[in-house]
C-alpha cells in the first residue's frame, strides 16, 4: 500500500513550514516522519505542519505528530498545527490531542503567532 | 615451432587463445589470486602466482611461431596480466622468469625480447598502482597490450642489429604478436572483470540475505511476544457472552485485548492498539498491558484504572509511542457498562431494538502521552439482547486493491446483518467480510475484534 500523500516544504523566516496533503495512514506515515526527522536534523526549531489538505489521518500519522511534538519539546522548539477538517479534528479530539498540540484554523494564523514570538 | 602460412599461423594462434582461456580460469581460480582481489598481499600467495604467470610466460615463449628466426608469442601476456591484476611485485617476477628463459635460448633478439618482457610486468604492475591498487578494468587492459606490444616492436628495432634483418622480423612478427597478446589479455581481463562483479554481486546477495534473516528474526519475535500476551482463553464472563479475536499484520502492530475478571462478578474488558511496529510495538504492548492488569484488579474504577496506568504508561512511553485503550467494566448484576476510552475508535453498541449503532466515544487523551491526564467515565445501561462491538483501526482502515477503506459503514453493515449470530459467530463474520473485502492486498495493521452481548 502506497497511501496518496503529498508533502512539501518551504521556510518563512525561522519557520519550516511542512504542508501534507492526502492521507496520513499507516502507509505513507513512516515517508512524513523521515521528512521531518530531515528538517529536525537540520537544526529547524519552529515547526508549522498544515494539515489543511489532508483528508485522512490514523494512528501512525497521529504518532508522527506526537513524536515531532516530543522531539521538538525536549530540544526547545515549538511545534503548530494548521487544520480546520473536521474529519481530521475529530480524530484530533478522539485522541485527545486537541489538549497538547497548538491547534490554528489556517497557516496565515498560525505563522502570525510564531513571529510574535521571541 | 616453425610455419609457413598464414593459415597454419592463426590456426596455432587459436590453439594458443584455448590455453589461454583454461590456464585464465585456473588462475583466478585460485585462493592466491583471490587474496590480491580482496587486497590482502602475502609473501606466499605473490609467490604462487609469480610462478604461475612465469610459467604462463614461458608457455608463451614455447607455443610461439618462429619466423626468421624471431619468434611471434605471447611471452609478455603473463606478466602483463600478473602486472595489471596482482601489483608490480608479481608482474615483475613473472617477467623476470619469462624473460630468463627467453634468454637462455639465444638469437639476435634475445636482449631486446628479454627486456620487453620484463618492462611488461613492471609496467603492468605500476598500471595498477595508478589505477588505486586495483584491476584497470577489461579496456584499459586490452589497450596496455597493444601499447606494450607496439613498444616491444619499437625495442627490437631500436636494439637489434643488423637493422634490416630486425626490420624483417618486426614487419613479420609485429600484427600478430599485437592481435595475440591483446586477444590474450582481454580473455583474463573479461574474466577477472566477471570474478570482480561476481564476488561484489554475493557480497551484497550475502549481506541482503543477512538483513532479510534479521528482519524476519525481528517479526517472529514480535509475533510470539504479542501472542504470548493475549490470553490463552477468555475468561467466563457472568451475565454476558464475549468472544474475541485477534488476527496479527506480518509487520506486527501493537493490539491487544483483555478480559480481566474482578471481585463482584464483574469483569473488566480491553481493546488497545499501540503506535508503531515490530518489537518495539510489541514490548509496548506488553507493558501496557501488564500496567493495566494490574490497575484494574487494585482500581477503585473504570476512570481510576485507566488514570493510573496511563501514569506508568506515560513514564516510560518513548520517542512518540502511545497506545489507545477501550477500558469497561461489565456489570451483570447492575447490567451496565462503565467505560473509559482513551482515544480509541468508538466501540459499537447495537441495542437489541434494532436501529442505527450508538458510538461509545472518547473519554480522555491516548495513555502515554500526559502524565498528568485526567479521563472521564461513562455508564451505559443494557438490556438483555444488547451487542457491544470493540475494534481496532486495522478492521476499519484494511484497504482493497482499489485503496479503498473498509470503514465503518460497512462494518456496522456487516455486524447489523449478522445480530441473530453468537458474539463469536458476528466477530467471524467481520473477519471474513473484511478478508474478502481486501482481497489480495496485504493486511497492514492488526485486526483484534471483541464483541459482547447481553445475556
Amino acid at each position: 500500500m502506497s497511501g496518496r500523500i503529498e508533502i512539501a516544504e518551504r521556510r518563512a523566516g525561522n519557520v519550516d513550514i511542512v504542508t501534507v496533503k492526502g492521507r496520513l495512514d499507516a502507509g505513507s506515515s513512516e515517508v512524513a516522519q523521515e521528512r521531518i526527522n530531515r528538517i529536525l536534523d537540520a537544526g529547524g526549531r519552529h515547526l508549522l505542519i498544515n494539515l489543511c489538505d489532508l483528508d485522512y489521518i490514523s494512528s501512525s500519522g497521529l504518532r508522527v505528530l506526537l513524536a515531532t511534538l516530543k522531539r521538538l519539546k525536549a530540544d526547545g522548539g515549538t511545534l503548530r498545527i494548521a487544520c480546520a477538517q473536521s474529519q481530521i479534528l475529530e480524530v484530533f479530539t478522539m485522541a485527545g490531542f486537541h489538549r497538547i498540540f497548538t491547534l490554528f484554523p489556517d497557516e496565515a494564523d498560525a505563522l502570525a503567532g510564531f513571529t510574535a514570538e521571541p | 615451432m616453425a610455419f609457413s602460412g598464414f593459415g597454419d599461423m592463426f590456426l596455432v594462434l587459436l590453439q594458443m587463445i584455448c590455453v589461454i582461456i583454461v590456464v585464465a580460469y585456473l588462475i583466478t581460480r585460485t585462493a592466491s589470486f583471490t587474496q590480491v582481489l580482496d587486497g590482502i598481499f602475502t609473501w606466499k600467495g605473490q609467490a604462487t602466482l609469480i610462478l604461475l604467470f612465469g610459467a604462463l610466460s614461458i608457455y608463451g615463449t614455447e607455443s610461439g611461431i618462429t619466423i626468421l628466426g624471431a619468434t611471434a608469442n605471447v611471452r609478455d601476456l603473463g606478466p602483463m596480466v600478473g602486472g595489471l591484476a596482482c601489483g608490480p611485485v608479481v608482474g615483475l617476477g613473472a617477467g623476470l622468469i619469462g624473460a630468463a628463459y627467453r634468454f637462455s635460448l639465444g638469437g639476435f633478439t634475445a636482449v631486446s625480447c628479454s627486456a620487453a618482457t620484463v618492462l611488461a610486468g613492471l609496467f603492468g604492475g605500476l598500471i595498477f598502482i595508478l589505477a588505486g591498487r586495483r584491476f584497470i578494468g577489461m579496456h584499459g587492459a586490452v589497450l596496455f597490450a597493444i601499447g606494450m606490444e607496439a613498444f616491444h616492436m619499437g625495442i627490437t628495432l631500436l636494439l637489434c642489429r643488423p637493422f634490416d634483418q630486425a626490420l624483417g622480423v618486426v614487419e613479420g612478427v609485429a600484427v600478430p604478436m599485437i592481435a595475440a597478446n591483446a586477444i590474450g589479455v582481454f580473455i583474463f581481463a573479461f574474466i577477472i572483470a566477471n570474478l570482480i562483479t561476481e564476488r561484489q554481486t554475493k557480497e551484497e546477495r550475502d549481506a541482503f540475505l543477512s538483513e532479510l534473516e534479521r528482519k524476519k528474526a525481528e517479526l517472529r519475535i514480535a509475533h510470539e511476544i504479542q501472542m504470548s500476551f493475549l490470553p490463552e482463553r477468555l475468561p467466563d464472563v457472568p451475565g454476558f457472552e464475549l468472544a474475541a479475536l485477534s488476527l496479527p499484520a506480518k509487520e506486527v502492530g501493537g493490539d491487544f485485548y483483555d478480559a480481566i475478571p474482578l471481585p463482584g462478578g464483574r469483569t473488566a474488558l480491553a481493546i488497545a492498539d499501540v503506535s508503531g511496529k515490530g518489537v518495539p510495538a510489541a514490548l509496548f504492548m506488553a507493558l501496557s498491558r501488564t500496567v493495566l492488569r494490574a490497575n484494574a484488579l487494585v482500581s477503585r474504577g473504570a476512570r481510576e484504572a485507566i488514570r493510573e496506568a496511563n501514569v506508568l504508561i506515560a513514564e516510560d512511553a518513548k520517542s512518540g509511542m502511545f497506545v489507545t485503550v477501550f477500558y469497561a467494566v461489565a456489570d451483570p448484576i447492575e447490567r451496565t457498562l462503565t467505560y473509559v476510552n482513551a482515544g480509541h475508535n468508538p466501540p459499537l453498541l447495537f441495542r437489541a431494538g434494532g436501529g442505527r449503532p450508538e458510538e461509545l466515544k472518547g473519554t480522555g487523551i491516548i495513555l502515554g502521552v500526559m502524565p498528568e491526564a485526567e479521563y472521564g467515565e461513562e455508564t451505559i445501561h443494557l438490556k438483555s439482547g444488547d451487542l457491544v462491538l470493540l475494534y481496532t483501526d486495522g478492521v476499519t482502515e484494511a484497504i482493497n486493491p482499489g485503496e479503498e477503506q473498509f470503514g465503518e459503514a460497512r462494518l456496522i453493515e456487516t455486524v447489523a446483518s449478522s445480530l441473530d449470530r453468537s458474539p463469536a459467530g458476528i466477530v467471524e463474520n467481520v473477519r471474513d467480510a473484511v478478508m474478502e473485502f481486501s482481497g489480495d492486498e496485504p493486511q497492514f495493521d492488526d485486526l483484534t475484534l471483541m464483541a459482547l452481548r447481553v445475556v
